[in-house]
């Protein structure tokens, strides 16, 4: 099982930067997992969808996520927020009928990055909002890239480094 | 003028039958609008870079949309994909499609839901039978070379089957100047099994040997996608990549120009 899950806001940049990492955990001997929410297709949470049954997948995901010691988290920005996806996703998992679903997030580290046209500070400040609220112990350095800015690859080695350092404490 | 028209038809028709190799002269029948016969050319792909991903497809796909593209019968998707080191797709789910990969340079590591972890290389051909839904993540498992593979699609016979998953390796002697089957509906010859009556063969032929491919069942229709080379199919001329659709014969000739490889996927025709 894998000991980091990486999830992709977007499946074009973001799902790079995801990969970026995944190649960067790989040289470094930790296992990891990119998860690719926009292929996931879930369908929009609400309380009548609820009712209407929870998808089978999210067992599936909410296993993923059970298993996961760390996480990364990279996301375009929205109209200065969170996509859709990143909350939706969430909304799910914590209705996955696992009431003590905070096990999940609670005391595990997650590093954030952005690969966004409008810079992502705003949606990276919401995002870090939320993971705190669910549990996540968020680590401060972040990795941003636009189209102007490419990733730079000695930022997604060091924030690998912070988040293993974040897994053993 | 109608009795003119008849006896040019009629003349015509008689030509036809007592030197069937004269085609009808005149007026060519465009190939790729006949609707006994499709034809895909490589550089009318449909296209997308996503810079770690570059993809190539004969039928619309994501961002390719085209509605004349929408696939050969129960063949809906083929996807030739070049992913750079270490890159690949994240954990993503399917539903009811039967999925085979093959890759033609480098290899791929397959991981999923129900417990597989498995890197397939040149040589082998993994199917995925999807029904009621599995998750899984593809990735290049090289950290130095890209990965070139095709991503095949085909609707399933059965809706809702409980997923299943295989994968076995071929070998490339097996194939020289001969038909290799490698996908069928109940793993005859050794070949992986699919959810449909679908026969896939892989075949790699030397310039000037005529090979003959007869069809498993009439009902089906032969796409014919060339990996290498350059040969004629049925008559027409065919180079690396492209892609021929045929559904009125059951015998096709094949006659290869220079060394080439060919897949032939044998579909059902009624989706």
């Amino acid at each position: 099982m894998s000991k980091i899950v990486i999830i992709a806001g977007s499946n074009n940049k973001n799902l790079e930067v995801a990969n970026e990492f995944k190649k960067s955990l790989t040289s470094k001997d930790v296992e990891s997992e990119v998860l690719d929410l926009v292929s996931l297709n879930l369908p929009l949470y609400t309380p009548a969808a609820e009712v209407e049954g929870i998808p089978l997948e999210i067992a599936e995901y909410k296993k993923i996520i059970d298993n996961a010691q760390g996480f990364i988290f990279s996301i375009p920005e929205y109209n200065g927020g969170v996509p859709p996806v990143v909350t939706n996703f969430i909304a799910w998992i914590s209705r996955s009928g696992d009431l003590n679903w905070r096990e999940s997030f609670n005391g595990k580290p997650a590093a954030l990055s952005s690969f966004s046209g409008s810079g992502g500070i705003q949606a990276l400040v919401a995002l870090r909002t939320q993971l705190s609220y669910i549990g996540l112990n968020t680590i401060g350095r972040q990795v941003r890239a636009t189209y102007k800015e490419d990733l730079n690859l000695d930022d997604v080695n060091a924030v690998s480094d912070l988040l293993i350092q974040g897994m053993k404490s | 003028m109608k009795r003119r028209s008849f006896l040019r038809k009629l003349t015509f028709s008689l030509l036809a039958t007592t030197f069937p190799s004269l085609s009808w002269g005149g007026k060519k029948v465009k190939k790729e609008q006949s609707m006994n016969m499709v034809l895909h050319k490589n550089k009318s792909r449909g296209v997308a870079d996503h810079g770690w991903l570059k993809s190539h497809h004969t039928f619309s796909f994501a961002s390719y949309y085209n509605p004349d593209r929408m696939g050969f019968g129960t063949l809906r998707v083929i996807n030739d994909d070049v992913v750079e080191p270490s890159m690949g797709f994240g954990t993503h789910p399917h539903n009811n499609m039967e999925i085979i990969s093959i890759p033609l340079k480098g290899s791929l590591k397959h991981k999923d839901t129900m417990g597989n972890e498995h890197v397939i290389a040149k040589g082998e051909v993994q199917a995925m039978s999807a029904g009621t839904g599995l998750q899984h993540s593809e990735y290049n498992n090289s950290s130095k070379e890209s990965v070139n593979f095709l991503q095949i699609w085909v609707k399933p016979k059965k809706q809702n089957i409980k997923p299943n998953y295989s994968q076995k390796k071929f070998d490339e002697k097996d194939r020289l100047d001969q038909f290799q089957l490698v996908v069928s509906p109940d793993g005859q010859k050794g070949s992986v099994e699919i959810n449909q009556d679908a026969f896939f063969s892989l075949v790699s032929t030397n310039p000037n040997k005529e090979l003959v491919y007869s069809k498993y069942s009439k009902d089906n229709g032969v796409y014919f996608f060339v990996l290498d080379g350059e040969l004629d199919v049925g008559s027409e001329p065919l180079f690396k990549r492209d892609g021929l659709g045929i559904v009125n014969k059951d015998e096709i000739k094949i006659l290869a120009k220079t060394y080439s490889e060919l897949l032939i996927m044998e579909v059902p025709l009624e989706v």
